[in-house]
């Protein structure tokens, strides 16, 4: 505990900095921190946690400054950390500060995204002897120079957390580092690290030309024991090609880094995601069951948490989806969720296939009893697939635990198409409807018409009329208020109804899935819209191509069982 | 020129002796019978042809008795057949022929065993060892399965064995008529029981009790043995195809589908073109609702050559077998087309097996085109003889369709059918087309000894119900003169207290709907309605989808939507009935309340693939007309006059 500092440079970092500091103010000697120009209230708050705040000028060095916290650090030990990165488990470092070693890797993961499970993982020299040959070097990406090499140890505990910025902020420290890495290469162009951490750069920002250049240079030029860098280098050259569209280069850079890498999880991952692209499932089908069997790599690898793991696990369902295994498939979304509850991925295909084996109420059974109900996530995606089935009861079953301001437009919808008008009014409100909420003012027609008040329907029409933008859409409800009431209407040769007929589509999609099978008003509004729609030729082409899309849906699932004999079902296209 | 003596043990088979003989007597230059204690007439069958008749006691030893025929055999060389077999020869002088061959020690004949009954049998071809020289060595051994092979092998192990060529002969052994009683099966159970005690390690005897056991429906004990048999045995031996189905059989049969299909994989692996485990397979598959693979395995098993003899292959499993069911399964995806197809080939295939044809008539019957029924029957089978056209009749009448069934029958009753059954039959399709006096003419010459009498007075009494005919009487007792079943329905029918109720018995309600039923069709609806209303409400309830399904076939649709909404009122709703209520409502062109129904169903059911295809017909037919439509208004051209401006 009484053995190792803190070396931290901080610039603007008032929204981490206390959080930052005080996780680990308990379990270290000393913090000691470097502000390099802040603006804001970051000297403040550093001082409340250390007396040890400096001030330095911001020479575009992150070494230098970086250097300058080393040597006014005093503990045996010091821990280089920055301000938006915490410890997991802080208290084991002071374990690590009792070895022989001069220096420690320690795991660092990387967030992409809220979610806990969506990290990258990779390890970083950041805990090492309080000794001045040991000092930073590089102007940016700084490397810690002069530990002999038998001195450094790895360690997978504590790990350090790279909180996921906002884009904002992270493109915007992007573009300094940018210029960073191009003057040190311009210094030193043979130095290929400098070349990786540009192509990083230029990926983050989706410039994947830029990224490719870099990436194919350090390729090309670094020898293979380099091993943290180059098997860096290769997933994220595979990664350009993929995103450049040079599918095929992509898979033939898989299939090299495989065979030096045969422990790199990420590449036989890659790999799979290439061939199921290409629609080889079978061989998609191999790449992922090494993937999932070679489970976490090395900590010397930069390696996407789940790629050996979870997202294995739901890409062989997949794979076996599209090949009709629905069995095996069954089976590898299961192991998916049980290594990761709330992961979404899998429920589509695992309903998908449950729909066909289990009658509906079964099947929200096995979701309920195998916990996959919790998050507002899966309640949402799995409300849908229910609509989507023809079963909105269990839509609003799953709802129920979901806070209605998250969710209400599919609540309302939900509650009209289970014969709830009443409350899909209460949930809409009385206020004004405006641009964001077009949807609203069908589903308060609707609602209104199935509560037999018509005038309040009318209104709701009216009301929005003078919004140019949803013109169409109240044009398209006051003729479908008019045809409920078998008032039919010609239309004048010159109208275009382009705008509203997928109103009436939609709605004429919808009700197929209603709840109440046998209503009377429902069936009343499907006439009303076939009608409508039928009035037009533009209208009919809307309503055949409509048709099409729900047999085309059937077809697809009779062949999820039944491919191999479509040819007793399925039906040529109707000219 | 060498010389054959037959050699025969029998006991008690005065049916089957004479065509034995008959067949062997020109081709055979000895005949020995051996008859261990016959108290039919078997001796006096034996001694119309020359034979050498032995009487000797029975011993409980088949051997004793086969080796006593060998000893008196005079011949080169020894034949012997049982009673129940019967020797032909494709080619004149076949049996002779095999004797010219000097190396041969001794042959193997080909044998079709007759299987199920005399109208349709079956035939199962399998292979037996039957004739070898008469040597004094060769003697046969086994008390109950008596075997002479071992001997010949012992004494003579390189003994050249040929299987015989253009001979066959037919077993009849295993037919129902043959088969009266469960104690032909118990005997055999305990003959090869006896055995198995004295050579409990004898494979063939394992393998033969298991197929004993599963004739005897034992199939549990079936399966352990035949697992036992199955050990140790190598690839080769001639029984192992035979084996590995009647495992299959066995397992199919304890509805244990997935362990059948493992057998079958390990079966197909090492005999690749055995067509009845494709068949197995076919069926198990059906059973665990996988259907896609069920077509494959029929399709396979349709596919393969000629059958080895040893596989001994059932008839009909390259053919009529698994078309039939190709056809069901067509079926269940809606596609009659196709059906048809596989039915008409396996009606072709083997012209015996009648349900083939029964399903093509449910089809045309269901279809939308009443005058393509008769020329569709027409092509598929020419009807010559009398019997045909007497069943097709029958099958005809079955499916309600009376106009072409009174051709069919006509047909026959001109080419002699005069049976009581026959005047029946037309008396019932002459009273559906509404000509009571042809019908009365007929049931008149029905007598009252006639097993048929009972029906004549049921028929009368709708006759004159129907058509309020007074001239039709009934003697007062009549109720004694019917069986009890009856009663109920003529009491509705003849009864002067018009609402009169009755109280009914689960065995009263088939003629009584049949009854209904023909009320409907032939339009008498007010009357029908009267009727049903004297009827105990909880039997109607419980019949209502069928009087639905009636008035929808006679297009009363407004009836039809009554007993069926009647009937998810009082039964759970069900499968079949949501489909029936999705077809009513196509029928009435109503569309998206048969799409609604259809959805319904298949959450209901969701792995029975019917009601998807039914509602992706329907959303194909509502697209079809949607376009009809466009095309006629682009026909009609821009002016209508009769329009309406308005908003």
């Amino acid at each position: 505990m009484n053995s190792i500092s803190i070396a931290m440079i901080v610039r603007n970092e008032e929204n981490y900095l206390a959080e930052c500091l005080s996780q680990i103010a308990g379990a270290v000697a000393e913090i000691v921190i470097v502000d390099t120009g802040s603006t804001d209230k970051t000297i403040a708050i550093a001082e409340q946690f250390t007396p040890n705040v400096f001030t330095i000028e911001w020479a575009n060095d992150f070494s230098q400054a970086r250097n300058f916290a080393l040597s006014k650090c005093s503990s045996p030990w010091i821990l280089s950390l920055d301000a938006d990165e915490l410890l997991d488990k802080p208290h084991l470092l002071s374990e690590l500060a009792t070895s022989d070693n001069d220096a420690f890797l320690l795991p660092i993961k990387s967030y992409n995204g809220p979610n806990p499970e969506d990290y990258s993982i990779t390890c970083v020299l950041r805990l090492f002897r309080n000794n001045p040959s040991y000092r930073f070097s590089g102007c940016i990406h700084e490397q810690l120079a002069g530990i002999p090499y038998d001195k450094v140890g790895t360690s997978d505990q504590p790990v350090i957390i790279h909180r996921c910025l906002g884009t904002k902020l992270r493109n915007g420290k992007r573009h300094r580092n940018i210029n960073l890495l191009r003057r040190q290469i311009s210094l030193a162009n043979d130095n290929y690290l400098y070349q990786y951490y540009l192509g990083c750069e230029w990926l983050a920002f989706h410039n994947y030309r830029q990224a490719y250049k870099c990436f194919q240079m350090v390729y090309a030029q670094l020898p293979d024991n380099c091993v943290m860098v180059k098997s860096g280098t290769v997933k994220r050259l595979i990664a350009c090609q993929r995103a450049l569209g040079n599918i095929k280069e992509a898979l033939c850079l898989c299939l090299q880094a495989a065979l030096i890498y045969p422990d790199y999880t990420d590449i036989f991952f890659d790999g799979g995601i290439i061939l199921e692209q290409f629609g080889e499932y079978e061989a998609a089908l191999q790449w992922f069951t090494i993937a999932r069997s070679l489970q976490q790599p090395p900590l010397t690898y930069w390696h996407l948490n789940g790629s050996g793991s979870f997202l294995a696990c739901y890409h062989l369902g997949y794979c076996h989806q599209q090949l009709h295994r629905s069995a095996e498939a069954i089976s590898w979304y299961e192991q998916a969720l049980a290594g990761y509850p709330a992961f979404v991925y899998p429920l589509a295909g695992l309903f998908t296939l449950l729909s066909l084996q289990k009658p509906p109420h079964d099947v929200y059974k096995y979701f309920l009893d195998q916990g996959l109900t919790t998050t507002s996530d899966q309640q949402l995606l799995l409300a849908e697939l229910f609509f989507a089935a023809g079963t909105p009861e269990y839509s609003l079953q799953l709802l129920q635990t979901t806070s209605p301001d998250s969710c209400s437009e599919q609540l309302i919808r939900y509650l009209i198409y289970n014969d709830n008008p009443q409350q899909a009014l209460n949930v809409i409100g009385d206020g004004p409807l405006d641009c964001s909420s077009s949807p609203l003012a069908v589903y308060r027609v609707l609602a209104a018409i199935m509560l037999k008040r018509y005038d309040l329907a009318k209104q709701t029409c009216l009301t929005i009329w003078p919004n140019s933008d949803l013109r169409h859409i109240s044009q398209a409800l006051l003729l479908f208020i008019n045809q409920f009431n078998n008032r039919h209407c010609i239309l004048p040769a010159n109208f275009n109804c382009t705008r509203l007929l997928p109103i009436w589509r939609q709605i004429l999609a919808d009700c197929q899935r209603c709840s109440n099978k046998s209503s009377a008003t429902i069936l009343a509004i499907i006439t009303a819209c076939h009608l409508l729609l039928c009035g037009s030729p533009d209208g009919a082409t809307a309503f055949v191509d409509y048709c099409h899309k729900e047999i085309a849906a059937i077809e697809h699932l009779l062949d999820i069982n039944y491919a191999e004999v479509r040819g007793l079902y399925a039906c040529g296209t109707v000219q | 020129m060498a010389t054959i003596s037959l050699c025969m043990i029998v006991k008690n088979e005065a049916v089957n002796l004479d065509r034995c003989l008959a067949s062997v007597t020109n081709v055979v230059d000895e005949i020995i019978i051996v008859d261990t204690g016959s108290t039919d007439n078997t001796p006096v069958i034996a001694e119309k042809y020359a034979v050498k008749l032995i009487k000797i006691p029975w011993n409980n030893n088949f051997s004793e008795a086969r080796n006593t025929s060998l000893e008196a055999a005079t011949g080169d060389w020894i034949l012997f057949l049982d009673a129940d077999e019967q020797l032909t020869e494709a080619v004149p002088d076949a049996l002779a022929n095999l004797t010219t061959n000097i190396t041969a020690e001794g042959y193997f004949f080909k044998i079709i065993n007759v299987l199920g009954s005399e109208s349709a049998p079956e035939y199962s071809p399998d292979v037996v060892f039957r004739m070898f020289r008469n040597k004094r060595d060769y003697r046969f051994d086994g008390a109950i399965h008596e075997q002479i092979l071992p001997a010949i092998n012992k004494n003579y192990p390189q003994a050249l064995l040929l299987s015989a060529k253009d001979i066959i002969i037919y077993h009849y052994g295993y037919l129902e008529s043959q088969i009266t009683d469960k104690s032909k099966i118990d005997r055999n159970l305990q003959m090869v029981e006896t055995a198995l005690a004295t050579q409990p390690d004898n494979k063939l005897l394992q393998y033969q009790y298991g197929v004993e056991l599963y004739r005897a429906g034992q199939y549990d004990q079936a399966v352990k043995v035949l697992q036992t048999a199955a050990q140790g045995i190598p690839n080769n031996t001639s029984y192992l195809p035979k084996l590995i189905r009647q495992l299959v059989m066995s397992l199919y049969k304890l509805r244990q589908y997935q362990q059948a299909l493992a057998y079958i994989r390990q079966g197909t692996a090492l005999f690749p073109d055995y067509a009845d485990l494709y068949y197995f397979a076919g069926l198990c598959c059906f059973e665990l609702i996988d259907y896609s693979n069920s077509i494959k395995f029929f399709r396979q098993a349709i596919a393969t050559a000629d059958q080895p003899w040893h596989y001994a292959s059932f008839a009909g499993i390259r053919g009529f077998r698994s078309y039939y069911l190709l056809g069901q399964l067509a079926e269940l995806f809606c596609n009659e087309e196709e059906a048809l197809y596989y039915y008409v080939r396996s009606f072709q295939n083997c012209p015996t097996f009648i349900a083939p044809l029964q399903q093509i008539i449910k089809i045309l019957v269901q279809g939308e085109e009443p005058d393509f029924i008769g020329p569709s029957l027409h092509k598929l089978c020419e009807c010559c003889t009398p019997a045909s056209n007497l069943l097709l009749g029958k099958l005809l009448l079955a499916e309600r369709c009376y106009p072409l069934a009174l051709e069919y029958l006509n047909n026959a009753a001109a080419n002699g059918v005069n049976s009581a059954e026959s005047k029946l039959l037309l008396a019932i399709c002459y009273t559906q087309s509404g000509d009571y006096y042809q019908a009365k003419q007929l049931l008149n010459r029905i007598t009252s000894t006639s097993s048929y009498y009972p029906l004549k007075l049921i028929n009368l009494a709708f006759i004159r119900w129907l058509a309020d005919d007074d001239t039709i009487h009934f003697p007062a007792d009549i109720s004694q003169l019917v069986p009890n079943s009856f009663v109920p329905t003529l009491k509705l029918l003849t009864d002067s207290d018009l609402n009169s109720t009755i109280r009914l018995q689960p065995e009263d309600s088939e003629i009584l709907l049949d009854i209904i039923i023909r009320g409907i069709a032939r339009g008498a609806w007010y009357k029908i309605d009267h009727l049903l209303t004297r009827i105990d409400s909880a039997w109607l309830n419980d019949q209502s989808l069928t009087i639905a399904a009636t008035y929808a076939r006679y297009l009363n649709f407004a009836e039809a939507e009554r007993w069926i909404d009647r009937y998810r009122q009082h039964c759970s709703t069900n499968y079949e009935a949501l489909m029936f209520l999705g077809r009513l409502k196509t029928k009435q062109h109503q569309y998206w309340e048969a799409a609604q129904i259809y959805r319904e169903a298949m959450s209901l059911a969701p792995q029975i693939p019917k009601a998807y295809i039914h509602l992706l017909k329907t959303y194909q037919e509502l697209q079809h007309r949607t376009l009809q439509q466009v095309n006629n208004n682009a026909g009609d051209g821009a002016d209508n006059p009769s329009t309406q401006e308005g908003s």
